[in-house]
């Protein structure tokens, strides 16, 4: 199965050069990342009125196959 | 039994209770939408089935994640010590005590407190286990399981999984490679994951 690597930002900290994982192919690795991109801003949200969460797969050859940004923005009416 | 078999699958009726004498084994649930979810591993010393026993019919299934040595026990051999051990039927009890116990843990854990905590907790709870047991040496014990594995185990996204290991490795709490963890300095982890062990009831009650 081929690695990908996951590069995730969110907006305190930032994850670069975390162990590759294995997906069965780029559908698998996307689907993956989403998932962490919504249980990261879960864990993360409360505090904050915004927040942008980023998340790029890379492949082994350090090439960027995919990104996703999350934004989050809020404010008293 | 070689690693990643399944023992017991859900709806079977064994005729045995299983023991965990080496490695590593789980208890886990497929969810309809085809994920795995663990909710429970199994130790050297760990009843795998005890309930069964009792029950009849498994309401989960049990894989050995390493290869392990299993032991068998005859339903039949379980009926007869209770009847006739009542300090027997007393571990029995306990142990099942303690699993009930554990799966709380897990349960007001999931969900509830921020990953790289919950993560941090489970490891001083493996370690804790490990240790009582004799299969933890210098903050280092063998947990042979993946990281896809971990997120079964945690509620948690692999991807998730693999950004919280690293947070938790950045931060010196643990390392975790080739199935091997490493806890260099247990009180700062433990302290971090705001682990109390009451709940393993490691100790006994003297008045008991």
């Amino acid at each position: 199965m081929p690695l990908f690597y996951f590069d995730i930002d969110d907006g305190v900290y930032s994850t670069e050069g975390a162990e590759a994982i294995e997906f069965a192919n780029t559908e698998a690795a996307r689907r993956g990342v989403v998932s962490a991109l919504a249980e990261i801003a879960a864990n993360e949200l409360p505090n904050g009125g915004s927040r942008t969460f980023r998340a790029v797969i890379r492949d082994p050859d350090g090439r960027d196959l995919f990104e996703a940004v999350l934004e989050f923005r809020s404010r008293w009416l | 039994m070689r690693a990643r078999q399944d023992l017991i699958s859900e709806g079977d009726r064994p005729e045995h209770v299983h023991l965990v004498m080496e490695g590593l084994a789980c208890r886990y649930k497929i969810l309809p939408s085809g994920r795995r979810s663990i909710v429970a591993l199994l130790i050297p010393g760990d009843f795998c089935d005890l309930n069964v026993a009792i029950l009849g019919e498994m309401d989960h299934a049990i894989a050995t994640m390493s290869d392990s040595r299993i032991v068998q026990i005859p339903r039949s051999t379980i009926d007869e010590l209770i009847k006739t051990h009542p300090n027997i039927t007393r571990a029995f009890w306990w142990a099942t005590l303690v699993d009930e116990g554990t799966l709380r843990e897990w349960l007001a854990n999931m969900g509830r407190r921020p990953s790289d905590k919950q993560m941090a907790h489970f490891f001083c709870e493996m370690f804790a286990r490990m240790a009582a047991v004799g299969r933890a040496r210098k903050g280092r014990f063998f947990l042979p399981l993946t990281q896809e594995d971990l997120g079964d185990v945690l509620g948690m996204s692999t991807v998730h999984v693999n950004r919280t290991m690293q947070r938790l490795r950045e931060m010196e709490l643990l390392d975790f490679s080739d199935h091997e963890v490493l806890i260099r300095k247990p009180d700062r982890l433990i302290e971090f994951a705001e682990f109390d062990p009451n709940y393993l009831h490691l100790g006994f009650r003297e008045d008991a």
